[in-house]
């Protein structure tokens, strides 16, 4: 396996955020990586950088900054992603409701919880104004 | 930025095919979304979304396909998903969606279903 590690940082337009998709499937080739594991991953960017655009707060002149790192650590993916906006953790708050019947269940919440089902672990640190989740996924 | 998404259509019988091309995410569900409400609008009462050109859906893109079963559903309708890729069978079956739409292996099914 190739080794060899991924940055980039978008200021989350959406022609950006496209690149962004395509630059992990590209890493994801590079890697061998599995296609499931390139779809969750990409699932996961795209979930938090909509999440730190809508509900994110920024200050007169700030704009929203989403730094990505990708990395191989011992079959693992490692998914290491900043932003600003505010401190929000997103590994808290995730009582999503996933078996009321159709005309009961709630519009909304479900990003966050994918991306805790999908990931093999994860951990949140508010560092110096800055979000800092790193997700963890096993090379399977 | 919202961009919008190419859903081709196909039809059988009473049954409208919808056929969602590429990915669906947060720049195209606002236009996805447009596009299911105004076929419920103009009546159809059974719709199926074939999956089978999608490549990638994200939450924007569910909450669009609920709100749409919940819409039709209250028309006295039904919505049914098919030909799903493993990745995107996935996410429905983690978030308990196909326990509320009915999620087929095909189209054949899905009329069926219909």
């Amino acid at each position: 396996m190739i080794t060899g590690d991924f940055n980039v940082q978008i200021s989350a337009r959406v022609s950006e955020l496209h690149d962004l998709y395509a630059m992990v499937e590209t890493f994801g080739e590079a890697q061998e990586l599995p296609n499931r594991t390139v779809f969750i991953i990409n699932l996961a960017l795209e979930e938090l950088v909509t999440n730190t655009l809508v509900h994110g707060t920024f200050d007169d002149g700030i704009e929203p900054e989403i730094n990505i790192g990708l990395s191989i650590n011992n079959d693992r993916v490692i998914v290491v992603v900043r932003s600003n906006g505010g401190e929000f953790d997103p590994t808290q708050d995730s009582n999503v409701d996933t078996t009321s019947e159709l005309e009961n269940r709630p519009i909304g919440g479900l990003g966050l919880h994918l991306i805790k089902a999908q990931a093999d672990d994860y951990s949140y640190e508010f560092v110096d104004g800055i979000n800092l989740l790193t997700l963890e996924y096993n090379i399977s | 930025m919202a961009s919008n998404i190419d859903v081709q259509e196909q039809r059988e019988g009473d049954v409208l095919i919808m056929i969602p091309v590429g990915r669906i995410d947060s720049s195209n569900a606002p236009s996805f979304e447009r596009i299911v409400k105004d076929r419920i609008d103009e009546g159809e009462t059974k719709i199926v979304v074939d999956f089978t050109k999608l490549s990638f859906i994200s939450s924007s893109g569910m909450r669009v396909l609920l709100i749409g079963a919940k819409n039709i559903q209250s028309n006295n309708g039904k919505l049914v998903l098919c030909s799903m890729r493993d990745s995107i069978r996935e996410i429905f079956s983690i978030s308990g969606f196909d326990t509320i739409i009915p999620v087929v292996q095909d189209r054949i099914a899905a009329i069926d279903h219909s």
